[in-house]
């Protein structure tokens, strides 16, 4: 494929030397892509995304971000290379003000972090009317949206969420994947894991399934929605539906 | 005489305040009770004695016991103590984190550090007493009733522009945006950008150079010794908890309460009692805020 800005091959991770919770994962992110990562709790997912930003060791395999080897950067490396993360829980600072968030999301920006907040209040103005008030005002909703914002201050090529609709209520879980999507076509790749699959995939151009820690399906969206089989499995669906 | 104990407690709490800030910075930060603080506060006011030294006791400003050298002095001591931190840091906190040690083993090693830094004081200057002036000093009426000594209105317009500056650094700079962001998550400060250590060595040398102006305040008030950081380091503690942890304005009014409660509880009970005082607060605050009075709920 061609413009490959994330490339992934046989990454080994896991949290404590010699227990792997990654048993040698493959996937590749292109440029403008929205890719997600299902499967059933215990998957590895969620580790394998922190194994990509530096958060768990990688024991072996190789990571490419941008044509350059990555593997085994820290965290602040691989943000100053285009690459952002947006966790799961705890993913805004919520003694700081929605503004001090996205200027600490914009640490390792030399310069234009005034026009860059501009951006961030323009793409999100629900954020700009709280700026100087603390992030724990804010909504669930509000929260994501600031943590997308956080995470984009770098203009990162490519963006990981982990669980991006967690929690939230099904309008706004329509919001952040219309978000999600918008990003893309703004030239940033993303690559999120989501429990809520049907919904990940139906914003999503291509889709990988993990099980237990190892590849087992991969391919456009669309077909993995449309796979009986999986959508038994992993999807929610019934046989035959 | 209420006044002036107040006032004598505004003074006392100052101090208490700039080592209390280091204390909380630590707590918050560094993620360990850094008891080798008390001794940062003794080599600043001794480093700051060593300039004053060299540079000789100097014509008096107005009606301040010490002259230009001391300032001088207090601005060299303030950069060298914050480099000493860092040195303490590389020499051992450093290797510990490094080892993923336990935090237990940070507080235990901190005792260490303070031990071999009070003794190299002791072996340096020796066990006596010394003195940035021998000055005398006349107590000014500053208002009705209350009265101080010129180095005390110094020592207390300084600390509220230090207190006012430090503010400033960690609200509006960069750094001290992401010394707030790592206080409160250093997961997320990682995958923000942040560097870690960067962030960890910033904030030794911020708390050595504010232990260095509290040594020398100290000092001012009236004499140096080995064991004036240690004095404090219960009082230091008191005020950072008392405020609420990782708290700026809690480390200032956490001082500013453990100053007066000294000061006040001597209209009251004897002078013995005194240092006991801040303790007894400290208990009734926590009994109904656990997290200290600006403190966030964990």
């Amino acid at each position: 494929m061609s413009d490959v800005l994330l490339e992934v091959q046989d990454v080994v991770a896991g949290y404590v030397p010699g227990l792997p919770i990654v048993h040698g994962v493959s996937l590749e992110v292109s440029a403008r892509e929205v890719v997600s990562i299902i499967g059933p709790n215990g998957a590895g997912k969620s580790t394998l995304l922190k194994a990509l930003i530096g958060m768990v060791p990688v024991a072996a395999g190789r990571v490419t971000l941008l044509g350059g080897d990555v593997t085994g950067l820290p965290s602040h490396a691989l943000v100053m290379r285009g690459l952002a993360f947006v966790p799961q829980t705890g993913n805004i600072f919520s003694t700081l003000t929605v503004q001090e968030n996205l200027i600490v999301g914009g640490h390792t920006i030399a310069t234009r972090l005034a026009d860059r907040l501009g951006r961030a209040f323009d793409a999100f103005p629900d954020l700009a009317s709280k700026r100087r008030q603390k992030a724990s005002v804010l909504s669930g909703g509000q929260r994501q949206m600031l943590a997308i914002a956080r995470a984009l201050m770098t203009d990162p090529r490519v963006v990981l969420l982990d669980e991006p609709t967690a929690g939230l209520a099904p309008k706004v879980v329509a919001e952040v994947f219309a978000d999600l999507r918008r990003l893309a076509e703004l030239d940033v790749a993303v690559l999120m894991v989501e429990q809520n699959a049907k919904a990940a995939l139906r914003v999503s151009d291509r889709g990988y399934v993990l099980v237990e820690g190892r590849n087992r399906h991969a391919g456009e969206a669309a077909a993995l929605l449309a796979d009986p089989a999986l959508g038994a499995a992993f999807l929610g669906q019934r046989p035959g539906a | 005489m209420l006044a002036q104990s107040i006032a004598d407690g505004i003074l006392t709490g100052a101090t208490i305040a700039l080592g209390a800030i280091g204390i909380s910075l630590g707590l918050q930060i560094l993620r360990f009770a850094n008891f080798a603080h008390s001794e940062l506060i003794t080599w600043g006011a001794y480093l700051a004695l060593v300039f004053v030294w060299f540079a000789g006791a100097g014509v008096s400003i107005g009606p301040f016991s010490f002259g230009w050298q001391l300032i001088a002095a207090l601005v060299l001591s303030a950069a060298l103590t914050g480099v000493l931190a860092l040195l303490v840091d590389v020499l051992i906190f450093r290797r510990l984190r490094a080892r993923g040690a336990h935090s237990l083993s940070f507080v235990f090693a901190s005792f260490g550090a303070a031990l071999i830094m009070r003794h190299v004081v002791v072996l340096i200057w020796g066990h006596g007493t010394h003195y940035y002036s021998h000055e005398l000093q006349m107590a000014v009426e500053v208002l009705p009733g209350v009265r101080m000594l010129p180095d005390q209105v110094f020592v207390l317009g300084l600390a509220i522009a230090v207190v006012l500056a430090l503010h400033l650094f960690l609200t509006r700079s960069r750094t001290g945006m992401a010394m707030r962001a790592m206080a409160e998550s250093p997961a997320l400060a990682r995958v923000c950008g942040i560097e870690i250590e960067r962030v960890i060595r910033w904030t030794w040398i911020l708390s050595g150079a504010l232990a260095a102006l509290a040594g020398v305040f100290l000092g001012l008030q009236p004499q140096l010794h080995p064991e004036m950081g240690f004095s404090v380091l219960l009082a230091l503690f008191a005020a950072a908890i008392l405020g609420g942890v990782g708290s700026l304005i809690g480390a200032v009014v956490g001082g500013l309460l453990v100053g007066l409660a000294e000061n006040l509880s001597l209209l009251v009970v004897g002078a013995g009692y005194k240092t006991a005082m801040p303790f007894l607060l400290l208990l009734l605050v926590l009994f109904f805020r656990p997290q200290g009075i600006f403190g966030q709920k964990r």
